[in-house]
């Protein structure tokens, strides 16, 4: 084989590499994309609440569904469909029916940490992420059963992550 | 010095005959293993034919420029029987192999072949790994190790890997791509060697327990 086709071949070689990296990234991105999409949102602790809101950048007028874990531990599940006229005020949403509330469940005395995630299904619901929304939420409960948020003056509160 | 030694720059070969021949093998390796691993999991059956067609595409063209035709590769019925002489032992064993070893694990499954229409393809599927595997890996393997036990290893190796992580048919395809890469080596013929992978594939596939070949599968699938 003379040295012209072997150039050839080379060229080819390096235009097959580029053909499948740029095809290997576009998967991985949109692979990223579509099983994690980014959803915005913040949650708090209030004395007998774990309450916030979510907007799923992807489809806005979406009702997110949301799991509330404390301590690592599974707690419930709900769809966030509750009024927050504050995140249109804020210019989170358009409308105001994204907000969550979880009432909190018998724990003992103590510190406490809850964090709410928003679900999402992909592939005809062969699979499922979770992904938390704002930070975790941490908070002390009193003798009395009331949480006290340990970040309650934060002032992402309404803006969001 | 005289005028005649010195190289003009234009006229260096850009890279040798055997790197060549070791970068294509690997590039259509990662061309399957791509499909494997990543688009086939990721992106399903339609983006797959991407890294497939341009793994095609480049043998195709390798081949016209290095003026190999069908008949070097193996597309040929000259020497069919041959092939198929050298082949029927090992293959008559392992078939017998695998319907005993089946039989007494109790996986039989043998009435499935009949009833799977999937299997009327079995044999342009075989011929189609059989002609990248040894009219292209294989002989590109004996321009970079030369014709022996070396290139034939090389090529029973790739043709294992591409069945991991299925580490059941990892050491099965190791042991049929030997032989096959041998048979090739003695007497290049494509069709006997298609032959020889439909049967011990369908036999092998419907003879041994499920769970010892899960369901064949290879690459990210297997995990699916």
């Amino acid at each position: 084989m003379n040295s012209g086709s072997r150039s050839k071949l080379v060229q080819l070689l390096l235009a097959k590499s580029a053909i499948e990296i740029i095809l290997v990234a576009g998967l991985a991105v949109g692979f990223f994309l579509i099983t994690f999409p980014h959803f915005q949102g913040w949650g708090e602790a209030t004395p007998h609440a774990i309450e916030g809101w979510v907007v799923s950048q992807q489809h806005p007028n979406q009702k997110v569904e949301v799991q509330l874990f404390i301590d690592d531990r599974f707690i419930s599940s709900g769809v966030a469909d509750r009024p927050r006229p504050d995140i249109v005020i804020a210019g989170k949403a358009k409308d105001e029916w994204h907000g969550f509330s979880f009432e909190l469940p018998t724990l003992n005395q103590g510190y406490h940490v809850a964090r709410a995630y928003a679900v999402h299904s992909t592939h005809q619901g062969t699979r499922k992420t979770l992904q938390l929304i704002g930070d975790p939420i941490p908070f002390d409960l009193d003798a009395e059963g009331k949480a006290r948020w340990l970040r309650a003056n934060s002032p992402k509160a309404i803006s969001g992550s | 010095m005289d005028q005649s030694q010195i190289k003009n720059p234009r006229e260096e070969e850009i890279i040798g005959e055997r790197s060549l021949a070791a970068w294509e093998i690997i590039s259509v390796f990662i061309s399957f293993l791509i499909t494997e691993w990543i688009v086939l999991a990721l992106g399903g059956k339609f983006l797959a034919a991407i890294p497939v067609a341009a793994a095609f595409g480049y043998i195709l063209v390798s081949h016209r420029l290095r003026g190999e035709t069908p008949r070097d590769l193996g597309f040929r019925m000259d020497n069919f029987v041959p092939a198929l002489r050298l082949l029927a032992i090992p293959t008559i064993a392992a078939l017998a192999g695998f319907l005993m070893i089946g039989w007494s694990a109790g996986g039989w499954r043998l009435d499935l072949l009949w009833s799977r229409p999937r299997y009327l393809l079995l044999p342009v599927w075989a011929l189609a790994q059989q002609y990248v595997t040894q009219g292209f890996i294989n002989r590109r393997a004996q321009t970079v190790l030369g014709r022996g036990w070396k290139s034939v290893l090389v090529t029973a190796s790739i043709f294992a890997l591409l069945h991991m992580p299925n580490l059941n048919l990892v050491w099965l395809t190791f042991a049929g791509g030997v032989v096959w890469a041998a048979t090739y080596q003695l007497r290049p013929n494509l069709f006997a060697l298609a032959i020889s992978h439909t049967f011990t594939s369908m036999i092998l596939a419907r003879a041994l327990p499920n769970i010892w070949v899960n369901s064949m599968r290879v690459g990210l699938k297997y995990f699916l």
